[in-house]
């Protein structure tokens, strides 16, 4: 990964530079020659931002945005330096000339300059890392054309887990940092901390990631530390991006993108329905109902709802404007996003606009003053397909969309149109958002600065829903929902930043301060039925009927913190550092509120030592590091810990009822704690061509936050506790190298691999329980551990169901078949069973369920006790939803003035519940569709082999298992190219013609290619932690092909 | 400089650890149980909770999740499944068939008003600690005496419902507010829990003010009496004792001597003599036999109806009982659709479900209207047999009856016929007969006192449709198989299924008890046969 960093990491360096610069580039100004000249790379591009300076002066200043330079130097002997990270360090004597002109080559080994940010003002130079830290910089963001952060981040760092939910419009994903540590999902949940410019915010989904300058994911506890209680799930900071001194700069980037439906699953038509139906009844030579009439045209249509609901055509456009630039002291960057995007779902669509403005005011040499200020609106419609598929696979496909007059259908055969619900339904929401943040920085002493920053937010979202009376059942009833959400939240922080080098070779950094911030939501619903003017789809309150939907409420939290940072670094060869930090949140009675949380790391540069001076031609940098420390989770509701009366929930003869919330509440609960002991080592080799970092870690998450069942008899049905241990161990191994890199012939290639293997280590009492209604969690499970019964198919004879004693099945001999009028009416007998194929004679034993021998069509389920009947304690873990592995791997290839990056994303191992399918073949409507898999494969008839049970007892006889059942867990694996991305650059000469900088076309997709034996949508998506898995109809993904030009100014 | 620093860590330090009052946050849109139950305006809340959570557990909390019907009413030969509607939980109900995942195998609705209960039970009395005698706030003591029998009476009818559905269960009398105290208790035998139900009852007649006419959406004495009644009768069915037919008697003539909400005395003559009293007058009249639904408050039959307001608490939308916004997936069952549908002289059927509709899927029994006598139209064979003419709908409020007298009157009559007095439950049987419009009967035509039973059984399910008494009679009576066995069958050809019939196992009189109960409590071990 640092490979490709070094080659664009650069821009991030150089607002360290010009912040440097301000502050000592021009404060000398004496006679003799003025010296100009332009900088460019070895392509001729111009290079805007490198250092300039008098050898052993403090004179200089950068280039700027045309890579321009002018600088006064004292005589004719003087020498400029011309550095900037990712190339060799130039020097040029001045002589007589007046112009220089430079050319820099590229440098891998001054990777390591990079500097990432580590929280709270505090940088660290990468190489001087003593944690597990990831990084993703602006150019590897660029190459993949992302919406949204969950895009830009997907397969590029190891450790983080990003499931994307990019099918929907608008729609977000999820993060895990190093597998999953809690069963909360109230707080935080497992979703990670993000840091936007030192600034806490709730989500990361908001932001345009074009604005990103760099992302750090910090995944230790050493690392994350600083930011205490809330950090347990990693912290991931992100670094936007910042105007640079100089002539303004724009650039404006236009992508339209084509996307349609990935994959298809097959439904079932018109004549497997009228086959399902006598399926049915159970009788194959029965009637298949309403459906016989061969003639009735609109028995014999086929609509391909499939085709309607989600086989459009997608289109999204897409407009990003940044503008940078400044002059003296004052540096300004701005951003605007535009975004219409309409999905592949019918009638689902958003549009999009968002802008970002930070500005930095260097108002004296010690005093800086920065704002940010970012806003997001967002609109748009979502067909109530959003939840749930359902609907596109419950309706036969003879019903009728339209009637032949060419309006819409609504309810046939008690079954709803979808079509017409996705026109007709309104189903809008709309965001904004807003964010504003000051920062104050004043340099009290050289190396000691104070920062004081007050962030705040405000989130506003309001949501309609309306159906018309014409969607109705009945035909009678519109119905209509209002509501309105808000959330502010404000953040005040000041600390000083310590960072001195003492005898040349000592360096002591520090940091101090304190923090403090709430969150308050609130929000209103209304809703009302029978509206009289079907235009007005707002409440008007004569229309409330039902008052229980009537509510508003809101709650808050505040959290205050200190927080102290010592480090010390010698010569870059010995490094250590500890975090402090003590965080008080109101989520948690008054004595278990405070939590503190501590860590120390150490880093020792291995490769600076004497005894390693051998391999210094090959490997140039290599540093072991180790870290441990603790981190914190308040993953609660906001009140938990006091015992509360809701009131209005009920009403009884017009007097509102009050009576305690059905959770009980525990005044004991205080932080989950998270060990993280981490061991690293980070090697460069050949030049910094090969880079390879490699952590191991073990997560020890305690005093586990959960909701924990309480006897339905006390009344309440759960309580949060803080009970159990949770443990993760993990590898990740993150490899950057540049195979060729040749003058025009470059190849970057970025892979990692992460493996995680995590285990329930105690719960309380040891205590199991069932987490929604498929998850197990016990003592030296995993969590998404799948609960259920193993389907191994279906009995083939009545006398099928025939079993030795120590339980392995028998086959039947010689059977004979009487058929009667149903599948049941018919009977199977047999001479003898054979075992392994050698006659049996012993006492044959049989399988009982539901109080019922089991018979020809009923399903086989492992008999896990062997005791010959089939119940609840044979249920046991039938898999898990947690890959084995995940790994990414990102090309960046690039030729002359083409350049190509694809990524390939991988996960290996884990299971998905398809909820979905066992849903739509398990429908115990007698007028719905089935798969049809299960209309081919159900068992009818004696001596069917089958795989799904006879209908008409499917219900009775125990051949079901609801959210239990083996046969619908299936392997998520999966490899997809995830991207790609083709760009042609204009030569910069050419480009420059046009007035322009930088001209640059690409043809981009993403979700290209997938390789899985899922046979739902996608075995991607989010999902709740504590359940994750179930797939129970997720709009499915999108896959897109898109054009886009670069243009800048 | 350093100096500097360690004085501002330690001034830091200082303020926040002793600050962690700084981040004090106090519920926003709830309130602190520490602060309630301290005046009259939070025990009428507390009491309208306790309502409305039993109303949300018995009729709806959520679209056809009417427990009322399904615990008493749903497996007997009242409904069926509506095929294209059903569910798993509702095809488990019609092929008596049920597991431990069927969401009315879930008792925690019940235990939810038991705590509510056990917590006013213990806060109430000291409800008027704070507050200033005379002034609003105050609850006056009478009130306070009332609410409290009230909140006996409806703990002894959750537990009479648990006793019935599931058999054994934990007896908790205390609320639940301790962390320390070990939530996990196991189940009582079933003779222990209608004790406790006894004994509150009891407690609650004890303290409830007597002579006052019935507040008819609340428990009141004579509701009071009524469950009791019910209690001694089924411990009766159970016990086959003669013992508990003497006590239900005593409490059939508590039940009489009480005030209806019109004032009446629900029947004076009865309350004195065994068997002798008992008047047409003491029931709504034929032609009015619909306004003890639309409007119990002027019944002289009513004793207890639960207040459904639409307009506050949502559509009822129970499956089978009541108009809804979708298609219910249980329904009346063809039997007696058929039969009684064909008695059209009994002025109830025609105003209980509509005869005509063949999905037989709308009961509008709750619902005001009057029905004409057939009005042959021309050209039109057979001629409807006659029109209804009202409202139903599921924006109309509904007032299920828990008790009423004619369920008393009919109780009564089975257990004189039980204790040997044929000639008087025979009375009390035509006293429903002959207000529905049908032939008396007399004791003659019965020969056995099983025959009587039967009688009496028929005309309470036609009296009684909708009104979730008819499975927990079978049970009473020990009748399930007899009744039950037959259509189970037919359904069973019918879906080309296995013909196992009910069974003959007793033990599945009872509910297994849901997953998710068991899953929460160690202790607890599922009801036999049920084990999947």
């Amino acid at each position: 990964m640092e490979a490709c960093e070094r080659k664009v990491g650069g821009i991030k360096l150089l607002m360290l530079f010009v912040a440097l610069n301000l502050i000592t580039g021009f404060a000398s100004a004496q006679t003799s020659i003025k010296v100009t000249g332009t900088v460019t790379d070895s392509k001729g591009e111009t290079l805007p931002g490198v250092s300039v300076k008098v050898k052993g002066t403090a004179i200089g200043g950068t280039t700027s945005a045309e890579g321009k330079f002018s600088v006064t130097v004292p005589n004719e002997k003087a020498v400029l330096v011309f550095t900037y990270v990712g190339f060799t360090a130039k020097e040029e004597t001045v002589g007589s000339r007046k112009v220089i002109n430079v050319k820099m080559a590229d440098n891998t080994t001054t990777l390591n300059e990079v500097v990432v940010s580590t929280g709270y003002g505090g940088t660290a130079r990468k190489r001087d890392l003593t944690s597990a830290t990831a990084s993703v910089n602006a150019k590897q963001i660029e190459e993949r054309q992302p919406i949204n952060l969950f895009d830009a981040l997907q397969g590029q760092a190891a450790g983080v887990l990003i499931v994307n939910d990019n099918g929907e419009p608008g729609a977000e994903g999820s993060v895990t940092v190093r597998g999953p540590s809690t069963f909360s999902t109230e707080g935080n949940g497992s979703n990670p901390l993000y840091v936007v410019d030192g600034v806490i915010t709730d989500n990361g989904a908001a932001i345009n990631p074009n604005d990103i300058q760099n992302i750090e994911v910090l995944k230790d506890a050493a690392s994350a530390a600083i930011y205490g209680a809330r950090a347990a799930n990693g912290v991931i900071l992100i670094t936007t991006k910042r105007g640079v001194e100089g002539k303004p700069r724009m650039d404006v980037q236009y992508a339209h993108v084509f996307g349609q439906l990935a994959h298809r699953i097959q439904q079932a038509n018109a004549e497997e329905l009228r086959f399902y139906r006598k399926l049915q009844n159970g009788n194959l030579n029965g009637s298949s109902g309403e459906l016989t009439d061969s003639l009735n045209p609109s028995f014999n249509t086929d609509n391909d709802l499939q085709d309607l609901l989600l086989g459009n055509v997608g289109h999204r456009n897409d407009l990003k404007i940044g503008m940078s630039g400044g002059q003296k002291g004052l540096t300004y960057y701005g951003s605007a996003n535009y975004l219409d995007d309409r999905g592949t779902a019918l009638n689902t669509w958003i549009k999009r606009v968002q802008s970002r403005v930070n500005v930095d005011f260097q108002a004296s040499k010690r005093l800086k003053y920065s704002t940010n200020l970012s806003f997001y609106w967002q609109t748009g419609n979502f067909t109530s397909i959003n939840n749930s598929l359902r609907p596109v696979f419950d309706r036969p496909s003879y019903l009728r969309i339209y009637y032949p007059d060419g309006s819409l259908t609504s309810y046939l055969g008690t079954k709803r149109n979808p079509v017409a619900n996705a026109l007709l339904e309104d189903n809008g929401r709309e965001t904004f958002k807003t964010q504003f943040s000051n920062t104050l920085n004043y340099q009290i002493l050289k190396g000691l600065n104070f920062t004081a920053a007050f962030n705040a937010q405000l989130e506003n979202e309001s949501t309609t829903y309306f159906q018309p009376r014409f969607l109705d059942d009945n035909g009678n009833e519109n119905l209509g929902r209002n509501g309105t959400s808000k959330e502010f939240y404000y953040e005040a922080q000041g600390y000083f930043n310590f960072n001195r080098v003492f005898a040349k070779n000592h360096t002591v950094t520090a940091l101090l301060g304190v923090s403090r911030d709430r969150t308050k939501n609130e929000f209103m619903n209304i809703e009302g039925r029978n509206f009289i003017s079907e235009d007005v789809h707002y409440v008007t309150g004569t229309n409330m009927v039902d008052l229980t939907k009537q509510r508003s409420g809101a709650s808050a939290f505040s959290l205050a913190s200190l927080f102290f940072r010592p480090g010390y670094n010698y010569k870059g060869r010995y490094i250590v550092q500890g975090t402090f930090r003590n965080d008080a949140s109101s989520r948690f009675g008054s004595s278990n509120r405070s939590g503190v949380f501590l860590s120390g790391s150490a880093a020792w540069r291995f490769s600076d030592e004497k005894f390693m001076g051998f391999s210094k031609n090959i490997l140039q940098d290599g540093k072991l590091r180790y870290s441990y420390g603790t981190l914190g989770n308040d993953a609660s509701g906001n009140y938990e810990h006091l015992q509360r009366i809701v009131v209005g929930t009920t009403q009884y003869n017009g007097v509102g009822g009050a009576m305690l919330t059905d959770k009980f509440s525990n005044n004991t609960i205080r932080w989950e704690n998270t060990t993280t002991e981490n061991w690293g080592l980070d090697l460069s080799f050949l030049k910094g061509r090969l880079g390879l970092t490699t952590d191991y870690y073990i997560k020890t998450t305690s005093d586990l936050l959960y909701d924990r069942q309480l006897p339905k008899e006390t009344g309440f049905t759960t309580m949060k506790v803080n009970l159990g241990t949770i443990e993760n161990r993990g590898l990740e191994i993150a490899l950057n190298a540049t195979p060729v890199s040749g003058r025009n012939f470059k190849w970057n290639l970025i892979g990692n691999i992460s493996f995680e293997r995590g285990k329930i280590l105690k719960l309380y009492n040891g205590q199991e329980f069932i987490a929604g209604n498929k998850h197990l969690i016990r003592e030296g499970g995993r969590i998404g551990d799948f609960y259920g019964w193993k389907n191994l198919g279906v009995f083939q004879y009545d006398c099928s169901n025939a079993y030795t004693e120590d339980g392995r099945l028998l086959t039947p001999v010689n059977v004979t078949v009487v058929e009667g009028s149903t599948g049941r009416n018919s009977t199977a007998t047999c001479d003898g069973y054979e075992l392994n194929g050698t006659p049996y004679t012993g006492t044959v034993y049989n399988k009982y369920a539901n109080g019922a021998k089991l018979l020809g069509g009923d399903t086989i389920w492992e008999d896990i006790n062997n005791d010959g009947v089939i119940d609840d304690a044979d249920r046991h873990v039938i898999g898990n939803y947690q890959p084995d592995y995940y790994l990414g791997l990102i090309n960046n290839i690039s030729y002359k003035s083409f350049s190509l990056s694809f990524i390939i994303n991988t996960t290996v191992g884990g299971q998905v519940y398809n909820s979905f399918k066992q849903n739509l073949t398990n429908n115990s409507s007698s007028n719905g569709p089935a798969l049809p898999e299960a209309i081919h494969g159900s068992w009818a008839r004696q001596g069917d082999i089958a795989i799904y049970p006879y209908f008409p007892d499917k219900d009775t006889r125990g051949s079901q298992k609801a959210n239990g059942n083996s046969m619908f867990l299936e392997d998520a694996s999966f490899i997809r190219l995830s991207s790609a991305r083709l760009t042609y650059r204009l030569k910069p000469s050419s480009s420059k013609k046009f007035f322009m900088n930088n001209l640059s076309a690409y043809i981009y997709g993403t979700n290209i290619l997938t390789w899985t034996n899922y046979t739902g949508y996608d075995p991607e998506f989010s999902s709740s932690a504590l359940t994750p898995g179930d797939d129970n109809g997720k709009y499915p993904k999108r896959r897109e092909l898109g054009l886009g030009i670069n243009i800048g100014f | 400089m350093i100096k500097k620093i360690l004085s501002i860590t330690a001034l830091a330090m200082v303020l926040l650890s002793g600050c962690t009052s700084w981040v004090d946050e106090e519920p926003l849109s709830e309130g602190r149980y520490d602060s309630f139950f301290q005046n009259r305006f939070d025990a009428d809340a507390g009491i309208a909770g306790m309502y409305g959570t039993f109303q949300q557990t018995m009729v709806s909390d959520g679209n056809f999740r009417n427990r009322y019907t399904f615990w008493g009413e749903g497996r007997s030969d009242n409904f069926e499944r509506f095929r294209q509607y059903s569910t798993n939980t509702t095809n488990e109900m019609h092929f008596n068939s049920l597991t431990a995942n069927n969401d009315f195998a879930d008792w925690t609705g019940l235990y939810k008003v038991i705590g509510q209960a056990n917590l006013l039970i213990k806060k109430l009395p000291d409800v008027n600690q704070n507050t200033t005698p005379g002034s609003v706030n105050e609850l006056p003591a009478t009130t306070l005496q009332n609410y409290i029998a009230q909140a006996y009476a409806m703990r002894a009818l959750c537990y009479f419902y648990i006793v019935r559905v599931w058999g054994d269960a934990p007896i908790r009398t205390e609320p639940y507010l301790d962390l320390n105290e070990n939530p996990e208790r196991a189940r009582d035998p079933k003779d222990k829990v209608l004790e406790q139900v006894i004994s509150d009852l009891n407690q609650a007649y004890t303290m409830m003010p007597k002579g006052a006419s019935a507040t008819v959406f609340y428990i009141n004495e004579g509701a009071i009496a009524a469950i009791m009644a019910d209690v001694y009768m089924w411990k009766a069915g159970l016990s086959k004792n003669q013992q508990d037919y003497q006590n239900a008697i005593v409490w059939f003539k508590n039940v009489f001597k009480a005030k209806a909400p019109t004032g009446k005395v629900y029947n004076s003559a009865g309350s004195v003599t065994t068997g002798s009293g008992g008047a047409a007058a003491d029931l709504q009249s034929t032609g009015t036999w619909k306004d003890m639904f639309t409007n119990p408050a002027q019944s002289v039959e009513a004793i207890w109806n639960i207040h459904w307001d639409y307009l506050a608490n949502g559509c009822p939308c129970m499956a089978g009982v009541s108009t809804a916004n979708n298609n219910t997936p249980y329904r009346i069952a063809t039997g007696i659709f058929t039969t009684w549908g064909a008695v059209t002289d009994d002025i109830r059927v025609k105003q209980t479900f509509d005869i005509t509709k063949k999905e037989q899927d709308r009961t509008w029994k709750w619902y005001p209207g009057v029905y004409t006598p057939p009005v042959p139209a021309v050209g039109t064979t057979p001629a409807q047999p006659y029109k209804y003419t009202g409202t139903f709908g599921s924006t109309l409020n509904v007032y299920m009856p828990v008790y009423r007298l004619s369920d008393q009157y009919l109780l009564y009559a089975e257990a004189l016929n039980k204790t040997g007095d044929k000639a008087n439950a025979v009375k009390y049987l035509n006293l429903i007969r002959t207000r529905a419009n049908l032939s008396a009967v007399t004791a003659a035509s019965f020969a056995t006192e099983t025959d009587l039973e039967t009688a009496i059984l028929q005309e309470r399910q036609w009296e009684l449709f909708g009104e979730g008494k008819r499975w927990f009679d079978l049970v009473r009576t020990d009748r399930v198989a007899q009744v039950m066995d037959p259509i189970i069958i037919a359904r069973q050809v019918e879906q080309g299924a296995a013909q196992t019939g009910w069974g003959t196992d007793k033990r599945k009189y009872y509910w297994p008890l849901h997953r998710n109960v068991l899953n929460s409590n160690s202790l607890l071990v599922q009801n036999q046969p049920y084990s999947e």
